[in-house]
């Protein structure tokens, strides 16, 4: 009996043994800071009891977290505010601490969180509300966990959206400029193409009519001077006439020729320029002729364009060259090509991405001032007097029109009495 | 003697064409319509047809084109040699005339000498082969 009550206790006291070896290792674990919270049963029932030192860390995580977070009780009632939130709403703590969360909403909000807020009472909700801070609304994303069974509350962590709104209001309203200055420019294309057409249209219709009535000019002057027999002065100022409507009918047909020089017209084949040049050349045949002049080219490339075209930039180009040659020199013009990389080409139309055929057309004529190389491809610029040569300044525009409608550029380099170049750069492809 | 037609509406064209005629010879008869209507009508009825046409392209009621269209219809008229005299210099006016049955194309000249040299060479070619 007495061995069997001796047993027990002994028993007892390994047990009791044991038990304090738990507990120790406890304290010594919550002592080393490796336990939060531990779980007592008592009246057959968990009780959580927290650490405060293990609350610690999480209390300075929470209070300087860069998002709002709350602790809410069932009902709605603020019962823990970190430092964020009162902040984002502007209001001082004590503000915001035991203040119903429904009072910082927007009106047109209050739906939304009361779906919200009822789904966390059962779990977890997610969404966006506006809230009414001190001074202006504040749009947040609110993420809403009920803490139960733990706690009898719904935590929630608010993040601040102002900065997104505004983002996005900015990037609609510029979408929204975007779009409005696309219609705009696309409106104005079509304006601006419609007055193209219309312009050549125009200078086409124009100078066909114009044709006319100086032709009766020019016939009835003849005629009277078939048919009268003048004084000299008379027949003089005859001719002026006549001299001055050959002039002015020689400007109707380069205006023409210019209007022609259209994109609409341009029909892109394979096209010799070795050909082109050639036939060019037997065009000018006459004034080459009289002035002596020799042509050198040779190799040169095959290229995508309009024949008609190409065929009038080399005339326009050479007839040129002949036309402003030094009377005391015959002319010599050289064609030459090669091909060149876009980026080696010092013009603000190079496509860096591109190689060009680069065609020099050189001459030893009188040249001219550096000042006058992008004048000279306008319309109606004569860099001469009239009577000194002739020509109606349109002969070099109606070259640039043609290398633009083949996507290339043209430059020109001259110098007083030695001569000029013009080099036409077109695209390989 | 022989005949001549001008079916022009340009009344400066009809006096410098006129005067050109008369100073190639005085004793050429000139008839002149000023569309292909009245001239169509005018020829239909006529007793002495002329021998050879001048027809303007550009014309209203009845331009050039529509006027070698009928007369090719008219067994009576359509041996008569047609010079197209117009403005127009373009390729096609002059091949699609030809098509047309016209046999000459004369683009009004801007110098009288050259009208009354063209009216010559081709008056001397028309009326050598009657």
């Amino acid at each position: 009996m007495e061995t069997q009550l001796e047993a027990n206790h002994l028993e007892r006291i390994e047990e009791l043994e044991n038990r304090l070896a738990d507990a120790e290792q406890l304290i010594e674990a919550i002592k080393a800071g490796e336990v939060d919270a531990f779980a007592l049963r008592s009246n057959n029932k968990s009780e959580v009891f927290t650490l405060q030192s293990g609350d610690y860390a999480y209390r300075v995580l929470v209070e300087n977290f860069n998002e709002g977070a709350l602790n809410i009780t069932e009902e709605g009632l603020i019962v823990y505010s970190n430092k964020y939130f009162h902040e984002l709403l502007g209001l001082p703590y004590e503000k915001v601490i035991g203040t119903s969360l429904r009072e910082f909403l927007h009106p047109e909000s209050i739906a939304t969180f009361n779906f919200l807020f009822s789904a966390a009472l059962n779990g977890q909700s997610k969404g966006e509300i506006n809230l009414m801070g001190a001074a202006n609304l504040v749009p947040v994303y609110i993420s809403l966990t009920s803490l139960y069974p733990q706690l009898p509350t719904i935590g929630a962590i608010v993040t601040d959206l102002t900065a997104k709104k505004e983002n996005e209001e900015i990037k609609i309203y510029l979408e929204e400029k975007v779009k409005e200055r696309t219609a705009e420019l696309q409106t104005k294309n079509i304006a601006l193409e419609n007055t193209n057409a219309e312009l050549a249209s125009f200078s086409y219709v124009a100078s066909h009519d114009l044709k006319e009535p100086l032709r009766k000019i020019q016939t009835y002057s003849g005629r009277i001077l078939e048919l009268e027999n003048f004084s000299g002065a008379t027949q003089d100022y005859f001719n002026r006439i006549i001299k001055s409507s050959e002039r002015m009918q020689n400007l109707i047909d380069s205006l023409l020729e210019f209007s022609r020089a259209n994109m609409s017209e341009l029909i892109f084949e394979p096209c010799d320029l070795n050909t082109i040049v050639e036939e060019s050349i037997s065009d000018l045949h006459l004034s080459i002729l009289k002035k002596q002049a020799t042509i050198e080219y040779n190799d040169l490339p095959t290229i995508q364009g309009g024949h008609i075209q190409l065929s009038q930039l080399f005339t326009n180009l050479l007839d040129n060259a002949i036309k402003y040659s030094r009377t005391e020199i015959k002319p010599l013009i050289k064609i030459t090509s090669s091909i060149v990389k876009g980026k080696k080409i010092e013009h603000s139309s190079a496509n860096h991405q591109k190689e060009y055929h680069e065609i020099k057309i050189a001459d030893n004529g009188i040249g001219f001032e550096k000042e006058y190389v992008t004048k000279i491809f306008e319309l109606f610029q004569r860099l001469h007097h009239k009577n000194e040569y002739s020509g109606t300044g349109i002969g070099l525009a109606i070259v640039k029109k043609i290398v633009g409608n083949h996507n290339g550029f043209i430059t020109a380099d001259g110098r007083s009495d030695i001569g000029s170049t013009f080099t036409i750069y077109l695209p390989t492809a | 003697m022989n005949n001549i037609f001008l079916i022009d509406d340009d009344e400066d064209d009809q006096l410098l064409f006129t005067d050109a005629i008369e100073l190639i010879n005085p004793a050429l008869q000139l008839d002149v319509a000023t569309n292909g209507k009245i001239a169509l009508d005018q020829l239909k009825v006529s007793f002495s047809l002329p021998d050879i046409i001048f027809l303007d392209l550009n014309m209203p009621v009845m331009n050039g084109f529509e006027f070698l269209t009928q007369i090719k219809k008219e067994t009576q008229l359509n041996k008569i040699p047609i010079v197209i005299f117009t403005t127009s210099n373009i390729l096609r006016d002059k091949e699609l005339t030809k098509e047309f049955g016209a046999q000459y194309f004369l683009t009004k000249p801007n110098n009288f000498k050259a009208l009354r040299i063209e009216l010559q060479q081709i008056l001397s070619t028309v009326f050598a082969s009657d």
